[in-house]
């Protein structure tokens, strides 16, 4: 399993959003999913939160294809009040867990 | 990262874009908590996080304002959220502890507090997403 590291999430109210670019494939060639993830309203439980709701997009043109049954995953942080709002910030995992 | 919260453990080389991670290996998370409450005036005294098997104490917040925190973890295309853990890591881990669970959080207390404007967490994928049954049509 791995983390990526370098996403430009940012956090922030509801109404802000979150972008994480085309990211290249990293050392030991390991893809890096591309994302263009969008806070929106979602829910947790019963409680009212902001949420990421897309998962990163399918694989683009010129990116690295998964191998058929790979499905890397995607991590959230989720800081949530249920009064307020939510932080979040939504990492990909990268595929390679279960090499060792 | 974002500016909440930073990676503390495994550490980062300068070099390193991606973090290789294991079941054994222990994921220390830094939440910038001041910088939340003064982002938004408010008066939280804490952090709690799901009572994992390794969370030591449980704790009474009745009266406390807490931020609760989870770890969500997600199939890539899919959009399945995977929630417990596959056949053979559930068997490995044991009812020892109480219900196995995909993320286990390492801590004294389900309630974490500041310190010095600052709150680590612990904990470790007890399970890898490859693990599910494949379920991405899109590549098959």
């Amino acid at each position: 399993m791995h983390f990526q590291t370098d996403l430009n999430a940012t956090m922030g109210p509801p109404e802000v959003s979150s972008q994480m670019g085309h990211e290249a494939a990293a050392n030991n060639g390991i893809r890096i999913s591309s994302t263009n993830d969008q806070m929106q309203s979602s829910a947790f439980g019963t409680a009212p939160i902001v949420s990421i709701g897309q998962p990163p997009a399918p694989a683009h043109s010129g990116d690295e294809v998964l191998n058929p049954g790979e499905d890397n995953g995607n991590v959230e942080f989720v800081l949530h009040s249920t009064s307020i709002q939510s932080y979040l910030s939504r990492l990909p995992v990268c595929p390679g867990g279960l090499t060792s | 990262m974002p500016g909440w919260i930073d990676l503390i453990k495994p550490r980062l080389q300068e070099q390193d874009r991606v973090i290789t991670l294991r079941r054994e290996t222990n994921v220390t998370l830094e939440i910038n908590f001041e910088q939340i409450l003064e982002q938004h005036s408010a008066v939280w005294s804490g952090i709690k996080v799901p009572a994992t098997g390794s969370v030591k104490n449980y704790v009474d917040t009745t009266g406390k304002s807490l931020l609760e925190f989870r770890i969500n973890l997600y199939g890539a295309t899919n959009e399945r959220p995977y929630e417990k853990l596959c056949a053979n890591c559930e068997k490995r881990v044991g009812t020892k502890s109480g219900i196995p669970s995909l993320i286990d959080f390492k801590a004294e207390s389900d309630m974490i507090e500041p310190e010095d404007g600052r709150i680590r967490v612990t904990f470790v994928f007890c399970c890898y997403p490859q693990h599910a049954p494949p379920a991405d049509g899109e590549y098959l």
